[in-house]
């Protein structure tokens, strides 16, 4: 099946504590893109609480469709298909999105598309820009997940390696919360990193050794716990336990861990750059707005003579314009879904 | 009635983060209303949906117990309504069972009856299941009707019913079952002093707790769950009193707050 190069598609994303519509045209022209987030609901927490993320999205999803048709302007006949982030995520939160985006489907006579939510950020770089050079590889790192992929083409993706525990952005927030910087950690650990010295703790770089492309940041995580607090159980010089760190020896932890953290994505993408060889480097997910990592990234490219593809900002969180852009090749290779789609919380690729 | 409004947790609602939000016409437009109506039962493990004109019950679609409703509600909505020849926009109204029930169950169906009145501006009607379940007893003879929902944490969902309006057939089971007072959350502890006697007991909670007393007669387990019919006749009811709720007000009626604000409040951290 073949589609115009400007066909539009509405996507709709709920996997997590995003409400999120869009509207894309050919793929990467974004029309609109709304996005109601739900993390002061969450904050308290210290992270997100599925049952409360559930009853938000159906609140805020009739509302962010509408001000995406509204922001968009496009009449429903000019709208080719319904995507929908389906896989993986909160089973709670993936059914609201679900089932707007099939009732839509349904309603309006269009084809509907579900959409791998993983997939999608890996793809999220190719919005409001040139398309990316393929094969690439595409590192996709947030709060649920931390996966390598090789990328062959926008619909075509191989998982080469991905976490055994702790995602990467979990680990933000778990190493935030203990030196009690609040949540979400992402933003909050890379302000903080700016003044702080990256060599201060020589903390782990798990999984570095042979040439596996996997990750683990629990011991990484454990390794800030006990460095903050004191081994339990064990006295560890220059520690006294219940000692409070000084707000530039907290800046100096959060800056160490953040480069032990960026320094094992970096040599994963590395490897599996030249391993496969690869025309580019992708990062997508929320980690990948952080500012050390995209300099990483650009300089691993520059190194290696790579193109280097970082989403903007905006695209770095939760949205559904990457899940309508990617659903764009997948509509154009004939793939659509029946209106019996199911909402999946876990996929391994 | 009037649904109430969802969410009661004492927190800010979604923020949007929007860049330059202006208001503008909406870009989409409004498809002609249809003269058919669409019940949608999603509160229990079986549930289904009923098709109707008017005052006229055409058709009853009732789900296998088990069936997951999230792949299953919109596609079975399609057959029900190719059967009849109808498309989507061929509808006018929507009923959905709005709860108590299974929390899963009703979001899927609240979704589906919301995203109708938006995109097709149904008019959507929100049935309280408690009203649904107590029509199965419309041939039962009973003098007082019990209806007990949604046991969990040694509190259960309470409504009492009883015979109303006109006798048409002259007998008891014919007239109307209506509500003698609203429905509202009890303590185990307070049943069964709150019902009058003699009284008949249907509703789920009768499965999960022991509610077995004197003057009181648990009914037979199929009239337990809400079903689509009955679901389409209070639907009716409600619209004949001009009942309609905004599709963007319509949320499944929550009984609890969500478990982790009842935690946050019981350590005192509210």
């Amino acid at each position: 099946m073949s589609i115009s190069d400007d066909a539009i598609i509405l996507g709709i994303e709920s996997t997590c504590d995003e409400t999120a519509c869009a509207l894309v045209a050919g793929g990467r022209r974004v029309l609109a893109n709304v996005v109601a987030t739900q993390i002061e609901l969450h904050t308290r927490f210290g992270g997100v609480v599925p049952e409360i993320a559930s009853r938000a999205h159906l609140e805020a999803v009739n509302s962010v469709l509408e001000e995406a048709l509204s922001r968009a302007g496009v009449p429903v006949e000019q709208i080719a298909a319904v995507a929908v982030a389906n896989r993986p995520g909160l089973i709670g939160s993936l059914l609201i999105g679900l089932m707007a985006a099939k009732t839509l489907a349904w309603a309006w006579g269009k084809p509907l598309i579900g959409v791998n939510h993983i997939h999608a950020h890996a793809y999220s770089p190719a919005l409001d820009g040139e398309p990316i050079a393929y094969p690439a590889v595409a590192m996709v790192a947030s709060g649920g997940h931390t996966s390598l992929y090789l990328v062959k083409a926008p619909t075509e993706l191989e998982l080469l390696g991905s976490t055994t525990d702790d995602a990467a952005g979990e680990a933000f927030d778990k190493v935030a919360s203990i030196l009690g910087l609040g949540y979400p950690g992402g933003p909050v650990i890379d302000q903080a990193a700016r003044t702080g010295n990256p060599k201060a703790v020589d903390f782990p770089r798990p999984l570095l050794k042979g040439q596996s492309l996997d990750f683990s940041f629990s011991g990484l995580k454990t390794s800030v716990l006990y460095h903050v607090r004191g081994v339990p159980g064990a006295v560890r010089e220059g520690v006294e336990k219940g000692t409070k760190l000084t707000e530039q020896e907290l800046r100096d932890v959060a800056a160490s861990f953040q480069a032990a953290l960026v320094d094992t994505l970096r040599i994963k993408m590395r490897r599996a750059a030249l391993a496969t060889g690869a025309k580019s480097l992708i990062i997508g997910g929320g980690v990948s707005a952080n500012s050390a990592l995209r300099l990483a990234v650009e300089e691993l490219g520059r190194k290696h003579d790579l193109s280097v593809r970082l989403p903007a900002l905006k695209y770095c969180v939760d949205n559904a314009a990457m899940t309508a852009g990617l659903a764009w090749h997948l509509l154009n290779a004939g793939v659509t879904d029946t209106l019996e789609l199911e909402a999946t919380a876990t996929v391994r690729v | 009635m009037i649904l109430r409004r969802g969410l009661p947790l004492g927190l800010p609602s979604a923020k949007f983060a929007l860049e330059n939000l202006k208001p503008r016409r909406c870009g989409y437009n409004a498809l002609p209303m249809g003269e058919f109506s669409l019940a949608i039962e999603t509160s229990c493990r079986a549930g289904g949906l009923a098709l109707g004109r008017d005052d006229e019950l055409l058709d009853v679609l009732e789900f296998p117990a088990g069936q997951r409703h999230a792949t299953q509600l919109v596609a079975r909505m399609d057959d029900l309504l190719r059967r009849h020849g109808l498309k989507p926009t061929d509808l006018a109204e929507v009923y959905v069972s709005a709860g108590p029930g299974s929390f899963t169950g009703l979001r899927v169906g609240v979704t589906v009856a919301r995203t109708l009145g938006q995109t097709l501006h149904v008019a959507c009607v929100a049935v309280p299941t408690i009203d649904a379940v107590a029509l199965n007893a419309q041939d039962e003879p009973f003098e007082h009707l019990a209806v007990a929902m949604d046991y969990k944490e040694r509190t259960l969902y309470l409504g009492l019913f009883e015979r109303g309006g006109a006798c048409p057939s002259g007998q008891g089971q014919g007239r109307e079952i209506v509500s003698a007072s609203p429905p509202k959350l009890i303590e185990l502890g307070e049943w069964p002093a709150v019902v009058p006697t003699p009284a008949l007991l249907i509703g789920e909670a009768a499965m999960f707790a022991d509610l077995a007393a004197p003057g009181i007669t648990i009914g037979q387990q199929e009239l337990f769950m809400p079903r689509p019919a009955g679901v389409w006749r209070i639907g009716r009811r409600l619209v004949k009193q001009g009942q309609f709720v905004d599709y963007r007000q319509l949320l499944p009626l929550y009984l609890r707050k969500p478990e982790a604000v009842r935690l946050w409040e019981k350590q005192g951290k509210a």
